[in-house]
């Protein structure tokens, strides 16, 4: 089910201070089920702070927000039941240390949604073999790679089949070698449909995968469209002087 | 001429003896001129004061008058008695004293005789049985041993339960008043500690306890407690016993202590 | 020299007091066992307490405040007096029949309570705000997040504080023996007024050591294997 005006996604003027600083000033972002939209920008720039607003770790102070017909920041609402529904998969410090792969996946299916311990294990299980980790599912997370451990971390948040993913820099803190690993598999998610936000600083893999591409320039969205146009031809300043800096950089 | 000599010669002997006498007799205390008196109060009639640091501040009791009494026999003057705070379980430890006698209701006995110095005998005491409000009274020493019985850490009232009666159940408190408020909210049965204390303190609080059951007879004696050695020792038994010959301390028992131990009943 | 340790050391005293000694030290242990089970439980119900977020819970962690700071405050020895002289005369029939030995233990339990409290919150604190998060992000209620997330993290973290309290709790036992609880050091006390020879302290201090030097070794171990694991990790 969609919002009135058709989107799975619907942030309207949202703004958000933390003390005195608008990190977030008055933005508004459309998402359409089963797209693919990519976040980029610099550091700072807001990115973070608009995903967490969407599964509610962060309260808007002004604006709202409705995710699959629900407006969220208005009212009362199940917070839990919003974030079973809403997969987010962070930069650092995302697997559970003190558990297994297998019981960092489970956790949720099991605590949340009820599954039987059987039953959330051969799940899990599938799940890590379709991403080829299945033969660590008994270690823990400080014997793996940081590419592994990002995997592994969006199988947990896919475990709890969401209806959207959101991606917060995932391969940001990753050696590069490590990066494609992670990409390869946020790609083959996009292809399944999955509804996703990401950012990014990958600028390829953005203009490959997303319907839509927002930069964010100082808790504005500068300038939003396809990615061809973007990348390509932007049309405000700010977004010309930010990818220059990438190409530049030869992050593109 | 040998005569205005000879004449000479006697004044001189006549005001030479008295002067040397008088040189001889001046007390040996810590500081000269001055008495220091150890307390560790409170003991209902015996003494009580406000404990300020190391001091007791407005010292009075039984004690404090004797005190008083045998520092005019020493030549000093009441003015100049300072009072010092000596916690009773630091009283039998071997070695210096900060004051010059102590008067803390302290039995004389063998053991402590090889540690401290103590004075001629000043008062005597048996041990008395103090109950909770509530107690069934013992009618015998052995109803006694079957008790749950409360007694100070370091005194004879303690030596004789553990030692003498061999009660099984003992509780050790380290000081009177935590003992007395144990009784008071039944921790125990009975306090076993010497008797003027007790009647006294019953005296003073009648509705916080039972009755004084009874007394053992252990035949205590009290003296003053003076380091090992200390010079001072003949003096205040000297000055203790002028002043029981005269009868002073008889007085003073009869001020401070309105109880006719004898009327309380023996316990066999 | 000579006399300090014979006054402190001697073999003939040491079997002398050794069964008094023992008989007291027995007390020590009960009460420190009981204690230590009360405190670990209580202290980790008022840490998270302390830690409930809103508005609404608001009186709830200022009592907690309140208790901890309270408690880490004063001194066992005023709270042990209260606990056993004071109680009692409330005019309650279970607290005039408790006994001053589970008195003493109510004593050691609330004091300790607090510091262990804090002990709990530094170690829930330490686990990084991404963990309780991610936690939450998967529908986790804050409770659930606390439970199979930040408390396992938080708990492993802190074994070091909290046996180092644990050792403090043990030998503070010996405070209740100055109020009609015959442990080891009141034993001690009463040896050394018998018999004017203080080896009667000597030998519940051997009773103490032995007791807490396998748990200083067993915390040095649980050190240093974190420190290997996070070594390993780091890499």
């Amino acid at each position: 089910m969609s919002s009135p005006n058709g989107h799975f996604v619907s942030v309207q003027k949202v703004t958000k201070r933390f003390g005195e600083l608008e990190v977030l000033k008055q933005v508004d972002l459309d998402v359409a089920e089963h797209n693919v939209v990519c976040l980029i920008g610099a550091s700072g720039s807001g990115k973070s702070t608009l995903l967490r607003c969407i599964n509610l770790l962060e309260k808007v102070d002004e604006g709202s927000i409705v995710v699959d017909g629900q407006p969220i920041t208005h009212g009362k609402v199940d917070v839990n039941a919003l974030r079973r529904k809403i997969g987010i998969v962070f930069q650092a410090y995302n697997l559970f240390p003190h558990m297994t792969v297998l019981q960092n996946v489970t956790l949720g299916p099991r605590k949340v949604r009820g599954l039987d311990r059987a039953k959330a294990r051969s799940a899990a299980l599938e799940l890590l073999r379709s991403i080829g980790l299945d033969d660590k599912a008994d270690e823990y997370p400080d014997r793996l790679s940081g590419g592994q451990q990002q995997r592994v971390a969006i199988a947990r948040a896919l475990a709890m089949e969401p209806k959207l993913l959101l991606l917060d820099e995932v391969t940001s803190a990753l050696d590069p070698q490590l990066v494609a690993e992670v990409l390869n598999l946020v790609r083959s998610l996009t292809e399944f449909g999955m509804t996703m936000i990401i950012a990014t600083h990958e600028m390829s893999f953005a203009r490959e995968v997303s319907d839509k591409v927002c930069f964010l320039d100082n808790g504005v969205i500068c300038e939003q469209g396809a990615p061809a146009q973007i990348f390509s031809d932007p049309q405000q300043p700010r977004t010309r002087e930010f990818l220059a800096r990438i190409i530049e950089a030869g992050r593109m | 001429m040998i005569r205005v000599l000879a004449v000479l010669a006697v004044a001189a002997a006549l005001v030479a003896v008295p002067a040397a006498s008088a040189r001889q007799a001046a007390p040996p205390t810590l500081t000269p001129g001055q008495l220091t008196v150890g307390l560790d109060p409170p003991a209902v009639g015996f003494q009580v004061g406000t404990l300020r640091g190391n001091n007791v501040i407005n010292p009075r009791g039984f004690e404090i008058d004797l005190a008083k009494a045998i520092a005019k026999k020493l030549g000093i003057p009441s003015t100049k008695i300072k009072w010092l705070h000596v916690p009773f379980a630091t009283l039998f430890r071997p070695g210096a004293k900060p004051f010059d006698f102590a008067f803390e209701e302290s039995t004389i006995t063998v053991a402590r005789s090889r540690v401290v110095n103590f004075s001629a005998p000043y008062f005597n005491a048996n041990q008395g049985v103090l109950l909770k409000k509530g107690a069934t009274a013992p009618h015998s020493l052995a109803d006694l041993k079957q008790m749950t019985l409360c007694a100070q850490s370091a005194t004879t009232g303690l030596d004789y339960v553990q030692h003498k009666l061999h009660a099984s159940s003992v509780q050790i408190y380290n000081s009177t008043s935590a003992a007395f408020s144990a009784l008071q909210v039944g921790r125990c049965d009975a306090f076993v500690m010497d008797v003027p204390i007790i009647a006294s303190q019953k005296k003073t609080k009648p509705s916080a306890y039972g009755p004084v059951a009874g007394q053992i007879v252990t035949n205590e004696k009290y003296g003053a407690v003076l380091a090992k050695g200390s010079k001072l020792t003949p003096f205040v038994s000297s000055a203790i016993k002028a002043l029981t010959k005269d009868e002073t301390i008889g007085k003073l028992q009869q001020k401070w202590f309105a109880i006719n131990v004898s009327k309380i009943p023996v316990l066999k | 020299m000579h006399r300090v340790l014979h006054a402190f050391t001697n073999p003939f005293a040491f079997r002398q007091a050794l069964p008094d000694i023992w008989s007291g030290f027995l007390i020590n242990v009960h009460m420190m066992v009981i204690a230590e089970a009360l405190v670990l439980v209580l202290a980790l119900l008022i840490a998270i307490v302390r830690g409930l977020p809103g508005r609404g819970s608001k009186p709830l962690r200022g009592l907690a405040i309140l208790y901890t700071d309270f408690f880490r405050g004063t001194p066992l020895t005023i709270v042990a007096y209260a606990c056993i002289l004071g109680l009692p005369g409330l005019g309650y029939g279970f607290l005039k029949n408790a006994s001053s030995e589970a008195l003493g233990v109510v004593a050691l339990t609330v004091v300790y309570t607090a510091y262990v409290t804090e002990v709990y919150r530094a170690g829930i604190e330490s686990v990084h705000g991404s963990q309780r998060m991610a936690a939450r992000s998967l529908g986790l209620s804050y409770l659930q997040a606390l439970r199979y997330v930040v408390l396992p993290q938080a708990i492993r973290r802190v074994i070091p504080p909290l046996l180092n309290d644990f050792i403090g709790l043990q030998k503070d036992t010996a405070i209740i023996g100055a109020i009609g609880v015959t442990e080891a050091a009141a034993q001690g006390t009463n040896f050394a007024n018998s018999y004017f020879n203080y080896t009667g302290y000597f030998v519940g201090a051997v009773f103490f050591v032995y007791l807490t030097i396998p748990l200083a070794r067993f915390t040095d171990h649980i050190i240093r294997e974190r420190e290997q694991r996070e070594r390993a990790a780091g890499g």
